[in-house]
């Protein structure tokens, strides 16, 4: 970037950072919620979202945001939140009309000419998923404020949503062994576009470090796959015998009339289902160390001014927070989503540290466009998570 | 408040994340920010004044409308007491579900205002739409449709002669000013059933063909299939299903499931009218043609004394007003008859075109004996409408 600046990537520890002159401790991350208000916040909106056919949901998320930043302390004083539901549902009815009517239009003609030429339109929801990752971001950059000071993010959406595509098709064809590649590249645009004020956030790192925890991860999750999924077929072979065989479950079942028989099906693909989800959830497992590899690694090479980061997260306590949230969304039926996003950011703020040297008074305000409305398309992608 | 209080509070620009110290007071109708330093403007009016953060702490951080990036936050005291009192929309968010009871009962209430309209307008509005589309669209959407059915479904072997004689009853079951294309496919599968897709393509299934004792029966199936076509009765069920489905992607988030039970229940109700307006078409079509109307009646009153001893569905659920009705109305509105439909050699060839169904040991679901289920011929068309439409979930 500026060519002046001296080069600062020196150790695996991360990036050197100035010791502060005084002694003066670097600012305090503090996640401050309490169980008891995000229950009361999720309910009402839960019930105003059934009321409303989940139109709601615009304004719930925004309750919610606004709920967490400001529960999220640097130094004592609090992140805030400035969106508002009102974009959102504006960001949400443009998509609607300029990109899915749109695109559903061109698939109705598309079928009526030949219909196998619909398949051409499925790479484009792919691409926009992209596109929509990385303009939600930007909204809640943009909505995102600390001492009256705002966040930002520049950069352009195609050119990230380019990046997602060409580096998911790589990690497919190499069998993921481009993940690391992948991550920090795409950490690296979203980081290298991120701004605090004036100030411009940096990531300095390279995959090289992450290569070693992903490679690890990976035969680990096929060592483990070799064992876990003949396991779930011989658990599933041997209650089918019990049940089916012995007892006469299966015949039982044939005979309790056609409704019945319907509702045991559907039971018994759902229990094959968990068996095989709970299989291939932890076959995934080693993956756990690997992303508490990679978020330490991002936070050590990631600075905003002289103030670096320092994450302390184990393989352990991030297989416990995914199991936890994917749990909880489960039981929920995805209505307990804010659970998980206080688990997450509780997560973050106890293990992520500041390093370094904050020089508040050097910051000047933030110059970065915001959008006017916020994260149509990740809505109706289905991504806006947090 | 008779006199203007003074308080401590902390005051941010926006610029930089540093704050001054000011001095505050608070009178009628102002919060006054006494530092002139700042460089702010130093009148803040109470009623553009919004809590901009909920800290867990007592401390009060404000923002004012019109300049968005400043902020004042407020110790604990008096002041910010006093202000809370007099400007709400500066407290803390609460959240209580008993407060909230009555906005949400209200949402409530116009969602469901809302959804009522969508239904009972989609129809309204697939009518004119479906017959306002093209000729050869509609030809296009219902072959397609035929191709996705004839892979299950295939093609009985019919004899020329017999098609030829379709063919001639067809025309002669045409109304005054009925010219769309009609073209009849018998079918091979154990469905007793008959459909009218898009584009005046009606299949007649093997299975149905089997339960018909005379070629009045099978005059009264096309005819009635007929009325379904000269309505344009599967592009309008199409086109209803399709802006509902649009419609519901705009609320989409979860209820899915419910939004789509909706559109079902909604055109099942809206499918009896059709029936209806096709038997009317069926007996009209049949008395100018000389047709006797008692092969339909007897077809319906065989096909639900069927139905009643098999475990259905319950009545209201059905596409099909009550068939005893049916039937009653078909045999009142009978003309003389002056022939039978087909000829005997013909209607032999019609009759042993498709292969025999097997008796089923148990039995179909399906099989519920309708005479015609313009849904699921709805059904078959919609899917090839879902395909084309990738509408987000």
């Amino acid at each position: 970037m500026s060519g002046t600046r001296e080069i600062q990537v020196l150790t695996a520890k991360g990036l050197r950072l100035p010791e502060p002159a005084d002694g003066a401790p670097p600012p305090a991350l503090a996640y401050r919620g309490e169980t008891n208000d995000i229950a009361s916040l999720i309910l009402e909106t839960i019930l105003f979202n059934l009321a409303t056919l989940t139109l709601y949901r615009f304004w719930a998320r925004t309750r919610v945001r606004r709920y967490l930043w400001s529960r999220t302390e640097i130094a004592g004083d609090p992140l805030e939140y400035t969106g508002r539901g009102t974009e959102m549902l504006l960001g949400f009815l443009i998509i609607l009309f300029i990109v899915f009517l749109p695109l559903a239009a061109l698939a109705l003609v598309l079928q009526l000419i030949e219909p196998m030429l619909v398949a051409a339109i499925y790479p484009i929801p792919l691409f926009l998923l992209g596109v929509a990752l990385y303009r939600a971001r930007g909204y809640r950059l943009s909505r995102t404020l600390w001492r009256s000071v705002r966040f930002g993010q520049t950069g352009k959406s195609l050119s990230y949503a380019w990046k997602v595509f060409g580096y998911s098709i790589l990690t497919t064809i190499t069998f993921g062994l481009m993940t690391p590649t992948k991550q920090s590249a795409l950490y690296r645009y979203e980081m290298n576009n991120t701004w605090f004020g004036d100030r411009k956030f940096e990531y300095a790192g390279g995959p090289n470090p992450l290569y070693g925890p992903y490679i690890a991860a990976w035969f680990a999750r096929i060592a483990l796959s070799v064992v876990v999924f003949p396991l779930a077929v011989g658990v599933t072979a041997f209650f089918a015998w019990v049940f089916g065989d012995q007892l006469g479950l299966f015949r039982w079942i044939e005979q309790i009339g056609p409704n019945l028989s319907a509702a045991a099906g559907v039971g018994i693909a759902a229990l094959l289902y968990l068996v095989f989800g709970a299989a291939f959830a932890a076959a995934q497992a080693p993956m756990a160390w690997y992303y508490a590899a990679q978020f330490n690694h991002f936070a050590r090479w990631t600075r905003v001014g002289d103030l670096g980061f320092e994450m302390s997260a184990s393989g352990w306590s991030v297989a416990k927070l995914v199991v936890g949230n994917a749990f909880i969304m489960l039981f929920t039926l995805g209505l307990g989503r804010p659970f998980t996003q206080v688990r997450t950011f509780r997560y973050v703020a106890d293990r992520l540290v500041f390093r370094g040297v904050a020089d508040f008074e050097g910051v000047g305000p933030s110059t970065v466009t915001r959008p006017g409305a916020g994260e149509g398309l990740a809505d109706a992608l289905d991504v806006g998570a947090v | 408040m008779a006199k203007d209080m003074i308080g401590e509070g902390t005051f941010y620009d926006g610029a930089a994340p540093v704050g001054a110290p000011v001095a505050v007071r608070l009178s009628k109708r102002m919060l006054v920010i006494e530092n002139a330093a700042v460089g702010a403007p130093a009148e803040w009016p109470l009623g553009k004044l919004r809590r901009a953060a909920d800290e867990p702490d007592d401390l009060v951080r404000l923002s004012v409308k019109g300049t968005p990036d400043h902020r004042l936050v407020l110790k604990p005291g008096p002041l910010a007491e006093a202000l809370q009192e007099a400007a709400p929309r500066t407290r803390a968010a609460t959240f209580s579900l008993l407060k909230s009871g009555p906005p949400a009962a209200l949402a409530a209430a116009v969602s469901a205002v809302a959804v009522w309209g969508l239904l009972a307008g989609a129809p309204k509005l697939a009518r004119p739409v479906a017959l306002a589309t093209p000729d050869a669209i509609e030809t296009r959407i219902g072959l397609q449709t035929y191709r996705a059915v004839a892979r299950d479904w295939p093609e009985c072997e019919t004899p020329t002669a017999a098609k030829d004689a379709i063919d001639a009853l067809v025309d002669e079951l045409r109304l005054e000013g009925f010219d769309d294309p009609v073209t009849v496919e018998l079918v091979e599968t154990r469905l007793p059933n008959a459909f009218a897709l898009p584009g005046g393509i009606v299949l007649v299934t093997g299975a149905l063909i089997a339960e018909m004792q005379s070629s009045d029966e099978f005059a009264g199936v096309l005819a009635h299939e007929m009325g379904h076509v000269r309505e344009s009765h599967g592009m309008q069920i199409m086109v209803s299903r399709m802006s509902l489905a649009m419609a519901t992607s705009l609320f989409s988030g979860g209820l899915d499931l419910l939004a789509m039970s909706a559109t079902e229940l909604a055109t099942l109700r809206y499918s009896r009218d059709f029936e209806r307006a096709a038997d009317a078409y069926a007996v009209e079509a049949l008395g100018e043609a000389g047709v006797a109307t008692d092969g339909l009646a007897d077809l319906f009153d065989r096909l639900s004394a069927k139905q009643a001893a098999d475990v259905g569905a319950p009545a209201w659920l059905s596409t099909h007003p009550e068939d005893a009705e049916r039937a009653a109305a078909a045999r009142a509105g009978g003309g003389a008859a002056k022939r039978p439909a087909l000829s005997e050699e013909n209607w032999a060839l019609v009759k042993d075109a498709c292969p025999v169904p097997q008796p089923e040991v148990v039995a179909d679901d399906d099989a519920d004996g309708d005479v015609e289920r313009d849904d699921e011929a709805a059904e078959d068309a919609e899917t090839s409408a879902a395909e084309t439409a990738p509408v987000p979930d």
